[in-house]
């Protein structure tokens, strides 16, 4: 039963994510894709987890950690050069 | 008595899918990159808690379970700091509102970096 819902709860966020990458693609702003590539971010780190704990292979968690820190690093760069500051 | 546990943990599972949902769909429906921060900000962090309380109960060994919780410790420290720096970066730059926004010009915050860049080599 847990199983189930666990594959369930990996469908939907699978979905979600295509729901907001029409804002990724429609976004009228670069800042409004930021935002909506911030809600992918989340929707595949928890996708990461929900896997590696169906799959029993645990150390995905590290893929995770470094997948949420260096995304993290670029939309700060992103950010960066898209206002008044310098990236150095 | 395993049935109320298994039931206990997919109400938390599908209650952070939901909450997953409504910060996606006031990404979609709002009219303004303000209020489209303020659905997706809060609601995808909160989702993200109970999905992630649901798999801390289902993990065996305590390394695991560790690093689940830094995890949510990262994500819960993250999350509102990227929406802190999109949303001064949008008003920096002058992103519309919404008609109808109550507009308070109290917040023009003096820029440092533009002035020292601009005074200082011509070709830069």
């Amino acid at each position: 039963m847990i199983e189930l819902s666990l594959r369930g709860v990996l469908a939907a966020l699978m979905l979600l994510s295509f729901l907001a990458l029409y804002r990724v693609i429609r976004g009228p702003h670069a800042a409004d894709r930021l935002v909506a590539g911030n809600v992918i971010l989340t929707n595949v780190v928890l996708m990461i987890l929900i896997q590696a704990h169906l799959t029993g292979h645990y150390y995905y968690l590290d893929v995770a950690f470094v997948y949420v820190l260096s995304s993290f690093a670029g939309t700060v760069c992103i950010l960066k050069s898209l206002g008044k500051g310098k990236l150095s | 008595m395993k049935l109320f546990l298994d039931l206990g943990v997919s109400i938390l599972l599908w209650a952070g899918v939901f909450f997953i949902f409504a910060g996606t769909l006031g990404l979609l429906r709002l009219p303004d990159i303000y209020t489209r921060m303020h659905a997706s900000g809060k609601c995808d962090t909160l989702g993200t808690t109970l999905v992630l309380l649901a798999l801390a109960t289902q993990v065996e060994k305590h390394t695991d379970l560790i690093k689940l919780l830094v995890m949510w410790a990262l994500i819960w420290s993250i999350n509102p700091v990227i929406t802190h720096l999109i949303a001064k970066t949008a008003y920096q730059r002058g992103a519309e509102r919404a008609p109808g926004t109550l507009y308070l010009g109290c917040y023009e915050m003096p820029v440092s970096g533009r002035e020292v860049e601009e005074k200082g080599e011509p070709h830069a």
